[in-house]
């Protein structure tokens, strides 16, 4: 462990060539599953409208993904070699961020009530656009109302 | 006790050894350990965006997928494939420094320059179709113009904020390491001691670099290959 | 004093030459004066006190900004300031304390300057980075006021959207970008201290061996880098939806304003444990030495440190209870967040169980460690009305609130920040400062807050919501008291600056160490040197070494 950086341990060229190769593959493997539907109009239908169909293709897309991510996790930037330390905060990021999918709980169990027509308003228009005033960046908020308190 | 005198004895330290480390394995051990604590910090950060792209391809799946099309895969693809070989030639230039061949650090961190730089070619190709997109604008911000009617133009904008905060983000982080890239290949030419000694400040640059492409390897299916 | 063998080391063994009476000792204050020698450090003791001047002058305009509040308040229908002045203010003095004061203050000040000394470092690992984040620091901090003073921000220190992203006026922009440096500051910070504790500990410094003080930092950075970027691009989101309008939290563009909050708060939350974890730390460490006992339940105290970091991620929806979050999620929040009081109530009863039959001696850290710890409690249970689904509908947004994080923020962080200062001021400087004047004001700066946010519980409870400054009269008699609070406790803050000023000229000098307590730092001279130590010192003892028993056996003996 006290040396894992010295001489000895470099890695061969063929180790991370191999590595490589194989991204590679995967690589085109993710592309090709994700034009199936397109090539093979028979299974269109499944993968497309069917929800297990949908299941299968996001989770090959993002299965590929998560396996490139630990090849050169592992190989390139050698979490395989390192010391304990390393390999722990190496996984607390990708761990913890899925953390922050807590909040998927709550759009689960809540209706999402949105402001009618928002979809269709004038797409050019910026946020704040409207035709009487400027703000900082030339446009226009809602005209602030101020109003004293009345007793 | 309180009094000693003043014997740290630097001299017997070997060269490249900061004052503040014992040998130079803390100090390249503690390097390492540094960037990562700073590549958890990278992770989380894109993390933000990946959360936002979730709940807006959940609550808009049907729309997202019909939308993608409009991204060309094999450009996408191409770039992939860009950063893959970008970050073999990475992990190749550190063995190199590792080895102490520093003509070959520098020819394989010029194949890194090169490749960032046909990153960044095939981006702006795309951002150029986005941004006269049959006359149309389609980067968000105050002439954001839409025709597709099946799609309302709202969702529409929503995909290509997340789009272009997504791969702008990105190609932010390509840009920086392009930069520290010129900057090792200008110690390394220079044969500096900063790099001579340690071949860690490179291994650094380089975890930050494959850091950049997990970053992609994820963007690409998420973006050019939604499935339904 | 075997407690602690200062080795050779790596086998330097060099006999120490007697220092020479006439000249001067070399430390980190005098070895160079150059206004660029301090611009330019990378000794991390230098930068802390670059850090403890920065902070000291952020604290005064956040103060200042909250005595505006105050005055403001004496009377339902206001008294000095309009209500767009108003809300500027109470923002400013919100986004100053919190991202300027707060965030930074007990971690870049004495973690910086402590935490190598304790686990026996020549520096923190990365100097430089240290330094930048100084600057970064400043950066933020001067952006920052300088958004507040010229054209203000009005949306208080959480930014809500669509508020900030789509309606208010003012320099949100630039507020933003303010705080968005500042993480990447304590980001800096927090990846030099991981580095530091991980791999810079002297021979000897097991993890069984580290300060309490050590712990809490370590739990702090690994929040720090945890959260601080979540936040960091939540904002950036703000920005671009105020520029672009990209439309992620807007709901006339088709996004969620509950999204923004879910991520904000996803750092924010367990960004109050930033805030109390170093307060914890010192804490601890006064605790120890005036209590002259090792810490009771060593572990309990160190691992809950890690409980808060990690439980204080996942209850971030108790912010949210009204905001038309789900109520089962609330639920599931609500539980999660009783959790969180285990950890800190573990600190409590460790503490009060250090002090019981310990030989406590009430020098001035000491009052305010204790105070601390009636302050951190009132404000931890009433934390726990408001995790509590039905009562926070009741609370929430009332003056209970502001009472609540008061007495956790300012009772739990300023009184430890105050107490740092007070406990590490002599290893610090090398002098002492008037100890009687620093207790009696360590007594006013009690009183003085409890009587600003105690009546703030009550007018809350009643009703009274915050951020509005005209109210209905029958709440004034709680404000009044409470803005008289504030003038004590503003005069309590005050005097320390002039009696510690005073003791930099005039104080006697304090020796390695006056408190006789125990730990690396106070090994070392006072000031240190610019290399902390004159050999890596080799630990043997354990931590906490305290026995007072021995000590009033050598006193009888002197005697």
């Amino acid at each position: 462990m006290k040396n894992f950086h010295a001489e000895h341990h470099i890695q061969s060229f063929g180790f991370y060539f191999k590595t490589f190769v194989l991204l590679a593959i995967l690589m085109v493997a993710t592309i090709v599953a994700a034009q199936i539907p397109d090539w093979f109009p028979g299974t269109a239908h499944f993968l497309k409208e069917t929800m297990v169909g949908s299941i299968l293709m996001n989770t090959i897309a993002l299965g590929i993904a998560s396996a490139k991510v630990y090849l050169v996790v592992s190989n390139f930037m050698g979490v395989k070699f390192a010391d304990n330390v390393t390999k722990m905060y190496a996984l607390t990021g990708f761990v913890w961020v899925t953390l922050m999918g807590i909040m998927f709980i709550d759009y689960w169990t809540r209706p999402w009530e949105e402001v009618k027509g928002w979809e269709n308003k004038a797409p050019g228009a910026m946020p704040r656009g409207s035709a009487s005033g400027d703000d900082e960046f030339g446009n226009v908020g809602k005209q602030q109302e101020i109003r004293p308190y009345q007793q | 006790m309180a009094h000693v005198a003043d014997s740290h004895g630097h001299g017997h330290k070997p060269e490249g050894v900061f004052e503040q480390y014992e040998d130079l394995h803390q100090q390249q051990s503690t390097y390492v350990l540094g960037m990562w604590s700073f590549l958890v910090t990278e992770v989380m950060f894109f993390g933000v965006m990946f959360m936002s792209y979730l709940l807006y391809r959940w609550k808009y799946q049907d729309m997202f997928y019909q939308i993608h099309h409009d991204l060309s895969w094999q450009l996408g693809g191409l770039n992939t494939a860009n950063l893959l070989f970008s970050s073999f030639a990475v992990v190749m230039a550190v063995r190199c420094a590792q080895l102490k061949q520093n003509g070959s650090v520098l020819k394989w961190l010029g194949v890194v320059q090169l490749c960032a730089f046909g990153f960044l070619a095939i981006k702006a190709i795309e951002y150029k179709a986005k941004y006269d997109h049959g006359h149309l604008m389609l980067i968000p911000g105050n002439n954001f113009q839409w025709h597709d009617t099946a799609i309302p133009a709202g969702i529409g904008k929503l995909f290509y904020s997340l789009y272009f905060a997504m791969t702008g983000l990105h190609g932010v982080h390509v840009v920086i390491g392009i930069l520290i890239f010129g900057v090792m290949m200008l110690l390394y030419a220079k044969k500096s001691h900063l790099v001579q000694n340690d071949y860690i400040p490179l291994e650094l640059c380089g975890l930050y670099w494959h850091f950049v492409d997990l970053v992609w390897i994820f963007l690409y299916p998420l973006f050019y290959l939604i499935p339904k | 004093m075997s407690d602690v063998i200062i080795g050779t080391g790596k086998g330097t063994a060099v006999g120490a030459p007697q220092p020479d009476p006439n000249t001067p000792r070399v430390n980190y204050l005098n070895v160079s004066h150059t206004l660029s020698s301090w611009l330019l450090t990378k000794d991390h003791k230098r930068i802390a006190m670059l850090y403890l001047f920065s902070i000291s002058i952020f604290f005064a305009v956040g103060g200042a900004a909250a005595g505006m509040v105050r005055a403001e308040l004496m009377f339902p229908r206001g008294s000095l300031l309009q209500s767009e002045g108003y809300n500027r203010m109470f923002t400013a003095h919100g986004v100053i304390m919190i991202f300027f004061f707060l965030l930074v203050a007990i971690p870049a000040v004495f973690g910086n300057f402590l935490i190598p000394l304790m686990i026996g470092a020549r520096d923190l690992a990365f100097p430089r980075l240290n330094l930048l984040s100084w600057y970064l620091y400043m950066i933020a901090g001067t952006l920052g006021v300088t958004a507040m003073l010229f054209g203000g921000v009005d949306v208080g220190w959480t930014f809500y959207t669509p508020l900030s992203s789509m309606y208010s006026n003012g320099q949100v922009t630039i507020a933003i970008l303010a705080a968005f440096l500042a993480g990447f500051s304590s980001i800096a910070t927090a990846v030099n201290f991981i580095a530091t504790i991980h791999k810079m500990r002297a021979p000897g410094m097991t993890w069984d061996k580290l300060p309490l003080y050590v712990w809490g930092h370590y739990a702090t950075s690994v929040i720090i880098i945890l959260g601080t970027p979540v936040v960091a691009m939540t904002l950036l989101l703000v920005v671009l939806e105020r520029t672009f309008g990209i439309g992620f939290f807007s709901p006339e563009l088709g996004g969620d304003p509950v999204l923004f909050q879910h991520m904000f708060w996803f750092y924010s939350h367990p960004a109050v444990y930033i805030m109390i974890l170093p307060g914890f730390s010192v804490i601890s460490e006064i605790i120890a030495c005036f209590s002259r006992k090792k810490i009771f339940g060593y572990h309990f105290v160190a691992y809950s440190s890690m409980a808060i970091a990690g439980l204080g991620f996942l209850v971030w929806g108790h912010h949210m209870y009204v905001s038309s979050q789900s109520m089962y999620q609330g639920t599931v929040f609500s539980l999660l967040s009783f959790l969180v009081a285990i950890p800190s109530a573990v600190k409590v009863f460790n503490w009060c169980a250090t002090m019981y039959k310990g030989s406590v001696w009430l020098a001035s850290p000491m009052i305010y460690a204790i105070s601390f710890l009636g302050l951190f409690v009132i404000g931890g249970l009433t934390g726990m009305y408001l995790a509590a689904m039905a009562t926070d509908v009741h609370l929430t947004a009332t003056y209970f609130i502001v009472a609540h994080f008061h007495y956790v923020m300012v009772g739990g962080t300023v009184t430890a920040f105050m107490g740092a200062l007070h406990f590490w001021w002599p290893k610090m400087t090398g002098k002492m400062y008037p100890e009687n004047i620093a207790r009696y004001n360590a007594l006013i700066v009690f009183i003085g807050f409890n009587l600003t946010f105690l009546p703030q519980f009550v007018a809350g409870y009643l009703g009274m919501p915050r951020r509005y400054h005209y109210y209905p009269a029958e709440y004034q008699p709680w404000m009044i008291l409470s803005t008289t609070g504030s003038t004590v406790l503003g005069f309590g803050m005050i005097v320390p600056v002039f009696y510690l000023l005073w003791s930099l000229k005039k104080g006697k000098d304090a020796g390695p160490n006056p408190w006789g307590a125990k730990g690396l730092e106070w090994e070392t001279e006072s000031p240190p040197d610019p290399h902390n130590f004159h050999h890596i010192p080799v630990v043997t003892a354990p931590v906490y070494d305290y026995d007072a028993e021995a000590e009033e056996r050598e006193l009888q003996g002197e005697n």
